[in-house]
């Protein structure tokens, strides 16, 4: 008893602290820096300020969040809209174990590879005389290479192939405990199969696609090496405003300032998900 | 005229293999009127392939299924003109009880006002008009059972098909449900296919029994049918309790044979399978048509002697196991009479067993 007593109370204090030390702390760290003021020798000098908020509420910075929400909703949806038809195929029509596994190791293999390295490859892909432009070049749709790389279109493209195996795997778990008899019972009933889609099928993964919309909603918000290098350094996302905060303006307070005000735009996010899921059951992420 | 010659349902040698494993081989139905079936089997019998087969949710390999006279083997589950009562429900967890109902209705492009009536009215049926708005998370087993029989016959099916649906129950639930599927098969006279594995269930609900083994029909009959004249022992022993007795055919006279038991005693008995002199046969014989005495006929011996070894009370049933002087273990189950005292036999005392010629079945 006394042993199994003494077990818990370690586990609860080794996540305690972890926490703690990796999460609550650095936390409290970016609140209480975005407050202070920046100084050139010891990157902030503490006095307190709210400059860095005010100065957030410029045009041209509320620009850049509204941007980076928008193509953050803009590449959710095409994720969404590329996987689901595949989870569908893949757990729905496939009946060899064999061949799902296979499709769904394709999924994660990139995984392996760093992103940053995958994200290099996408511009060898889209560059003007890279492989798009000669394969579309050599079957005669364009007669000249189009403009594809350091422009949104590159950008949206580099956060769709990179993101969507995030809205994969979410939906393939939601598609796997998809009951097949709620399908047998919707058909048995007189469904057809749009009917079957549109009442049984996205209801009942609903959860999956919640997570899997989540997921890359928000890794779209925090994305700044994809904007920066497909993007060419023209088109910026929250994630780069941040970043060229601290390594290129060495702006630590303002720095933090935004990733706080990003911080509270995804809680409120989540807590509006939250409340709108709560009521209908088996809708638990 | 012709509504008499169409059956409602016909199966006509349908076939089934899962991995070249054959589930159902051979399989011949032909009902025209609308009755209560059921078919009876062990696990793996292929029981619910049937079901599948009938709602279309599988192919069929072979054969042809035809509904009201029309072939429906490339009709997909959506037009078929049957509905499903799933083993575990399959309500819809996003639905509340109302529109789990109206989804059928729906799918069929009914009126606004038809649905609602025919939702009100089975919601009636099945006693839950108080429970429209709960989700099937919020009911018990016994409830989710009903909203699935309603949402499958408010569409007017020509068949019901049930797939072990009432597995899931207590016994007490269980058969009040027995009961209630019962009398609603008969107020809305069209035929309900029940698959069940509990051969109580199978004799007391269903107007017809088919017992399945290894995916072939061992017997279809009348539930009296299928318990006082099994065809073979795997029926006899699937239905109910059984004793098997050893016997061999001493000689042919007619429509009777002589036979001698266990070795040990002599019977004459009706020749319905047409044995010859010198085979070897089974008798089967149900434990309650056991009877059991102190003493041994004087003339012919027609008796089995054995010893009581065990007793087990069964409440109004008190069933004695026997072991007979050559080994085999035979049960026989007797009324209790608790104020004549008659059948109070101690473990140990040796007793005759006989049985009450007519209700033994010969098989090979």
């Amino acid at each position: 008893m006394m042993n199994k007593d003494l077990f818990k109370h370690f586990t609860i204090l080794t996540i305690v602290a972890w926490l703690t030390v990796f999460v609550l702390i650095p936390n409290i760290g970016v609140v209480v820096t975005s407050f202070l003021e920046r100084e050139e020798a010891h990157f902030v000098s503490f006095t307190f300020t709210l400059d860095n908020y005010k100065k957030l509420l410029s045009v041209m910075y509320i620009k850049v969040f509204l941007k980076s929400l928008a193509i953050a909703l803009y590449v959710t949806i095409l994720c969404l809209v590329f996987s689901y038809p595949f989870v569908y195929t893949i757990s729905q029509t496939i009946k060899s174990i064999i061949i799902k596994d296979f499709l769904l190791i394709l999924v994660i293999i990139p995984f392996w590879t760093s992103s940053l390295i995958r994200t290099y490859a996408m511009m060898i892909v889209l560059r003007s005389n890279g492989l798009l432009n000669n394969f579309l070049m050599y079957v005669g749709l364009i007669d000249e290479p189009i403009e594809l790389l350091y422009n949104w279109v590159a950008v949206t493209i580099g956060l769709v192939y990179s993101l969507l195996p995030f809205m994969i795997l979410p939906l393939y778990t939601a598609f796997e405990k998809l009951d097949r008899n709620y399908i047998n019972a919707a058909q048995d009933l007189g469904a057809g199969k749009i009917d079957t889609l549109l009442k049984i099928i996205i209801p009942l993964t609903k959860s999956g696609i919640a997570a899997g919309c989540i997921l890359v909603f928000l890794s779209t918000l925090g994305m700044f090496f994809i904007p920066e290098l497909l993007g060419g350094s023209k088109e910026i996302l929250v994630g780069n405003l941040i970043k060229n905060q601290f390594l290129i303006a060495r702006d630590w307070p303002f720095g933090t300032a935004i990733g706080t005000v990003l911080t509270v735009i995804v809680v409120i996010l989540m807590v509006i998900y939250a409340r709108n899921t709560k009521n209908t059951d088996q809708l638990v992420v | 005229m012709d509504k008499f010659n169409k059956p409602i349902i016909e199966l006509k040698n349908i076939s089934k293999s899962f991995n070249t494993e054959p589930i159902l081989s051979n399989f011949n139905f032909t009902l025209y009127d609308n009755k209560f079936i059921t078919i009876l089997g062990p696990s793996g019998s292929g029981k619910t392939t049937i079901i599948k087969l009938i709602a279309g949710f599988e192919s069929l390999d072979n054969g042809d299924i035809f509904l009201n006279g029309i072939k429906v083997n490339d009709l997909p589950a959506n037009k078929r003109e049957v509905n499903t009562v799933f083993q575990n429900y399959s309500l819809f967890p996003h639905m509340n009880v109302y529109d789990n109902i109206a989804f059928g209705l729906r799918m069929k492009k009914k009126s606004q006002d038809y649905i609602d009536k025919a939702v009100r009215d089975s919601l009636k049926m099945i006693k839950m008009e108080k429970f429209a708005d709960r989700k099937p998370g919020e009911l018990s087993g016994g409830q989710q059972q009903r909203v699935a029989v309603a949402r499958a016959i408010v569409n007017k099916p020509l068949i019901l098909l049930l797939d072990e649906p009432l597995s899931a129950l207590d016994e007490k639930l269980r058969k009040e449900m027995q009961v209630e599927l019962k009398s609603m098969q008969r107020d809305l006279g069209i035929t309900f296919i029940l698959v069940t594995h509990d051969q109580e269930e199978a004799l007391s609900i269903s107007d017809t029994v088919i017992v399945l083994n290894n995916g072939k029909i061992e017997q279809i009959g009348s539930p009296q049918e299928i318990y006082q004249t099994p065809v073979n022992s795997f029926v006899a022993s699937f239905v109910g309790e059984l004793n098997i007795l050893d016997a061999k055919i001493e000689a042919v006279e007619e429509n009777l044979v002589s036979v001698i038991v266990e070795e040990e005693c002599k019977y004459q008995l009706e020749n319905k399978n047409n044995f010859s002199t010198g085979e070897q046969i089974k008798i089967l014989v149900r434990p309650e048509n056991l009877r059991l005495s102190l003493e041994k006929d004087s003339i012919i011996p027609t008796k089995l002697k054995g010893k009581i070894t065990q007793t087990k009370y069964r409440g109004a049933l008190l069933d004695y196991v026997i072991i007979l002087d050559n080994g085999k273990k035979v049960t026989a189950t007797l009324l209790q009479n608790k104020k004549e005292g008659i059948c109070e036999y101690k473990i140990g005392t040796e007793v005759f067993v006989e049985w009450t010629i007519g209700c033994e079945v010969l098989t090979k």
